[in-house]
Parts: C-alpha cells; structure tokens; sequence
C-alpha cells in the first residue's frame, strides 16, 4: 500500500521542477531579447510617456569622465545652464544663486555653486532683469558679473564659451 | 557772403549694390585651413589676407564661386558687395557770416562749445571736472575721409594707427554726395570723439584721448565688406580700447551671399573683441523697430551690420526739439528716424533731431540759424570747417566718448567690464529696464565714472 502512495509524491516533484526548469529558460531567454541588464543601469534611457500636463522627460547620464561639449553648453540659455535661483537676503530678493546640475558647468569660470549673482553686465540682477537675461546673454561671448560669496562681493568676467 | 542751408533726406539703407563686384570674393576658411590651395584649385587668386579670422579676399572670374563650393577647408565664399553704408542725412554748414556777435567765451571753452547741447545731455563736462577727458584710451574712428590738418584733430590722432583701407586716399574732398567738400562724415564722428579743447571750434567728449583715423568708406559714403573688415582688424590689431562706428549696412537675408558677408563681418567683429577692443556702432536711421517692424524689413529677412553682430554694441539717438529757442527743454527725446527695438538697442546717445515745424530764426552764442538747425549735432567738417547733421551717427561717437572717459579713469580694460560700466551709468529712460528706443538708458559719464 505504501509504495502506491509514492509514486504519485515523486510525480508531483517532477512536475514542479519541470515548470521551474521550464520558467528560467523563459526568463533568461526574454532577458537576452530586452538587451538590457542590471548590471549597466547608468546607461538606461528611463522614458516617461508623461501625463497630458507634463511633458515627456528623458533622463541619460553621462560616464563620470565624459566632457561637457562647449556647443552644448553655449546654446543653452544662461538661466537654466546655472540653474539661477532667486535668493533672498531678510526678506529681500538681492540676487540670484548659481545652481548648476551639472558642476562642471562651472569649470574655468570664476563662478562657484552658491554664489549669488547680484550684477550682470552692470545691471542690477532684479526680477526685471531675470525676465530678459536669456534674450540679453545670448550670443555674448562673455560677461561682466559681481557676485556674493560667503558674505564678501567680487567682480569679474564670466566666459558664455562664444 | 550767403549762407548756405543744404538740406537732404535720409534714405532707407535696404540698398541693392551700387556696383557688385563680380570678380571680387570673399573666402570664408574653416579654422586653420589652407586657403590658398582651396583658392588655387577653383581657379582664383588670393588678393588679400585676414589671418586673424581665417578670411582671404581673392579674384576670381564668373565661375570662381561655382568651382569654389565643397572646395576642403572652405567654409563659405560670396561675390563682395559695395553698398551704402551712411546714409545722406540731415545737414548745415556754419560759414561766418552766420556768427553775428563773435561769443565771450570762459577760458578753456572753445568758442562753438555751447553750441554743443550733446555733452550736457551726457554730463561730459562732469567727467572732465572730475579729471577725466579720455587721456590714455584709444579709440578708432572708422568711417569715410578725414581731413588730417583740421586745427581740431591735427595732433589729435596717432599717425601709426591712421590709415586707408580703400585706395581712395584717407583725405576727403568733393565727391557725388557733397560737392562743397565740407560735409565729412568721418570728421563729424571723429570731432565728437576727440576734438581738440584749444581755444577753436569745438570740444569732443574725450579731448585727450588717441584718435586712430581708419577710412573704411569712400568719400561718397559707399563701401565694400572687404574694407570694412579689414579697417575693424587693423583697428584691433593697433591696442585700441573702443571702435566706433559710425556706418550701417541692410542686406536681405534671402539676398545671394549676404550669409557669407554677415559671417565676414561677425568674424571681425568678433576678432576685435577678443582683442580687447568694444566694438560701438548705430542702429541705423529707418524709424524701424526690430521688434515689430513695418515693410519689409522683418527681423526674419533683414540683417543690419555691423550692428547686428554678437559683440557690437548697438546706439540709438535721441534729441531735443527747440533748443534754439529755449536752452532748458527735453535733450532726451527719441529722435524720429532712430531704429528702435528691445531686442537690438542697448544704449542711448546725443543723435539730434529735424523738427520742421520749428520756425523762425534763433541764435545761440552768436550764431544765427534757422531755429531747428539748432537741434542737429555740431561738430567738425573738412575745409577746417564745421556743420550740424543728425542720425546714430552722431549718437555713436558720444558713446564712445563716454567709454573713452571710463578707460582714463579706470585704465585698460575688458570690452565686457567697459559695456558693463557704460550700462551702470547709464540713465534708464522710458520704459524702466530695457526700453525699445534707449535701451539700458542714455549714457550718462559722471555716472559711469562714479561707479
């Protein structure tokens, strides 16, 4: 009697290594198809289809030791390429911080992340100002700026790479 | 003897060529090519080099652009064009039988000084109190002929960095704009600048600062892009801290080569700057805005030069209307045929302006004119005379002046810190920040050097 009730236990077994055996092969054999792999994840290109308000982003990233290209950076407009923030001194807004994403954005220039633009091209950096800054630094090859660092104001020219 | 009142219209600078110049080219190279082998191998003959922006001036025949094109380090090539580059404005001549009572001037004041409402409107004397009158800075007057030994630039100018780049010669005489041979642009603009302070005729705004006299034009007012460009690197090449450029060029864009022109000129323009020379120039005298334009002269088919280059920056004039009658009214008007735009004016100056309603006869420190005469710019001529004319030429070199003032306080600087500081000083008329006809404001000298 006890041998009758073995065989269908060792049939059973089977049966589940099969289908497991039978799942890995799927598996890897759609991982192959996809190309893409865990183990190369600073490469994937995340596309978000977005929703009807927001707009579709991309996000790449570059290898660490990849330069910034000079004609990417040039036609980009002056307030997003160092990522300007108003700052506010007591209340009041004295100027704008230099944010850039991308540190080395900064490189060669006399500008660090946090300083605070207060002058530009002998303008005071007011919201007046801002609005036209794109328009007014484009095709510069550079710029007059004083900036505030560390509580202490410095002036020098800013290179735009044109 | 009879005064005479020449009166002339400004015409539109949108020209078609006064005579192109089918066996002249312009070869644009790409950075450090070998042109002369890519000139050769379609047939031309290099006439002329400009190193320092990888340019070549070569003749060549008919087919020379043809067998050009694709040629390896070519970038671009375009027939050279002759246009007309100032245009016949506004104008009277002073003789002395308009001068009724000779003036009692204060010493140091020359005696058509008062004649001269531009350096109120810019506080020029202000500057010059403060001991700054532009001793130590160069600045390159290009424009048409000049006449050398006139008692208020003789000794003005730097022989070592006055030259000709036409062949005309650098004097200017009679020609088919102006058969008195009285009315020289280029001494107007040049008289602005840097007119002697010595007991004759007028002052510039910069009496001490080095003059380099560069003819770029023909007597006439006409001239090629190849003078014009090789006067703005030869400037550049002579240490000057400002350019002033009195002259304006309209190409459509659609117009066969004028992609070419326009990169020749932005080239030099460009080479200029990094040499450490602030390149000023007119807006031009079409009553046109570049923001929203009129005609055919849309931002989207029209190109002006060398205005419309990067690192140029660009004047529009203003001026009052009846100062011959009444020395305290507005000098700060926008002049009626200035260009105008938020996207293409950055600063204000002196121009003068033509209001014919104005009747009647006026005089002002012993000169007698027709009232409105009076609200032109004064300043030097040829024939060791003097006339009133009005446009952005002559709102041109009171902004130059003004950055002559700043360097010989502040020393030789970067052109980007001396557009800065002409910017800080700058009185913002109009609409507050940046107005279509004033820009980032009027310039102002005793606010630029107190910064």
């Amino acid at each position: 009697m006890t041998i009758a009730l073995q065989r269908p236990r060792a049939a059973l077994i089977g049966a589940v290594a099969a289908l497991l055996l039978v799942a890995l092969v799927i598996g890897l054999a759609t991982s192959r198809m996809s190309g893409s792999s865990s183990r190369t994840a600073e490469s994937v290109k995340v596309v978000n289809a977005g929703t009807v308000s927001v707009p579709p982003v991309q996000v790449s990233q570059r290898t660490a030791d990849s330069p910034l290209r000079e004609e990417e950076t040039a036609s980009e407009p002056f307030t997003r390429r160092y990522n300007l923030r108003p700052h506010y001194t007591r209340g009041t807004l004295d100027g704008y911080s230099v944010e850039p994403a991308d540190p080395r954005i900064l490189a060669g220039s006399p500008l660090r992340a946090g300083d605070v633009i207060t002058v530009i091209d002998g303008i005071k950096l007011d919201e007046s100002k801002f609005r036209r800054l794109d328009e007014d630094m484009s095709g510069l090859a550079d710029v007059f700026v004083s900036y505030s660092r560390d509580g202490k104001v410095s002036e020098d020219v800013l290179p735009l790479g044109r | 003897m009879r005064s005479v009142l020449k009166i002339a219209f400004a015409t539109s600078l949108v020209a078609s060529p006064v005579a192109a110049s089918a066996e002249t080219f312009i070869v644009l190279g790409n950075s450090g090519a070998n042109l002369d082998a890519a000139v050769a191998s379609a047939g031309g003959q290099v006439k002329k080099r400009l190193p320092g922006i990888d340019a070549v001036i070569v003749a060549g025949g008919s087919s020379f652009l043809a067998a050009a094109k694709g040629k390896s380090g070519i970038a671009a090539a375009a027939a050279d064009k002759k246009i007309r580059w100032i245009p016949k404005p506004e104008r009277a001549a002073l003789r002395e039988a308009d001068i009724t009572n000779p003036p009692n001037n204060p010493p140091g004041i020359d005696p058509r000084f008062n004649l001269q409402w531009g350096h109120t409107a810019i506080k020029a004397v202000d500057a010059w109190k403060m001991g700054y009158e532009g001793q130590g800075a160069r600045v390159a007057v290009l424009d048409g002929g000049f006449q050398l030994n006139h008692p208020d630039i003789a000794g003005r100018y730097d022989p070592s960095c006055t030259a000709d780049m036409t062949g005309e010669g650098i004097a200017y005489g009679p020609n088919s704009d102006d058969d008195t041979g009285i009315f020289a642009h280029g001494m107007h603009t040049a008289g602005t600048v840097g007119a002697a302070r010595n007991g004759i005729g007028t002052i510039g705004v910069a009496p001490k600062a080095t003059l380099c006299l560069v003819k770029v034009l023909f007597n006439s007012g006409s001239g090629s892009f190849e003078d014009v460009a090789e006067g703005i690197i030869y400037a550049a090449d002579h240490n000057v801290d400002i350019i002033s450029m009195s002259l304006g060029g309209s190409l459509q864009k659609s117009e066969e080569g004028a992609s070419t022109l326009r990169q020749l000129i932005d080239r030099a323009v460009s080479y200029a700057y990094k040499k450490g020379a602030l390149v000023i120039v007119s807006a031009g005298n079409d009553g046109e805005s570049a923001d929203s334009p009129k005609n055919t002269g849309t931002p989207a088919n029209l190109i002006h030069l060398p205005s419309d280059s990067p690192q140029a920056i660009s004047i529009s004039a203003t001026g009052p209307r009846g100062w011959g009658k009444d020395q305290s009214v507005s000098l700060d008007n926008p002049a009626s045929y200035t260009n105008y735009g938020r996207s293409v004016i950055n600063l204000a100056g002196p121009g003068g302006d033509y209001t014919p309603s104005i009747t009647g006869d006026c005089t002002v420190a012993g000169v007698t004119r027709p009232c409105y005469v009076f609200d032109f710019v004064f300043s030097a001529g040829a024939a060791n005379s003097y006339y009133w004319s009005i446009g952005t030429s002559m709102a041109t070199p009171h902004v130059s002046g003004v950055a002559a003032l700043i360097v010989s306080k502040y020393g030789k600087m970067q052109p980007a810190k001396l557009r800065a500081y002409l910017n800080a000083g700058a009185d913002d008329l109009g609409a507050s920040a940046h107005d279509p006809y004033f820009g980032n404001g009027r310039v102002n000298a005793l606010r630029s050097l107190s910064k």
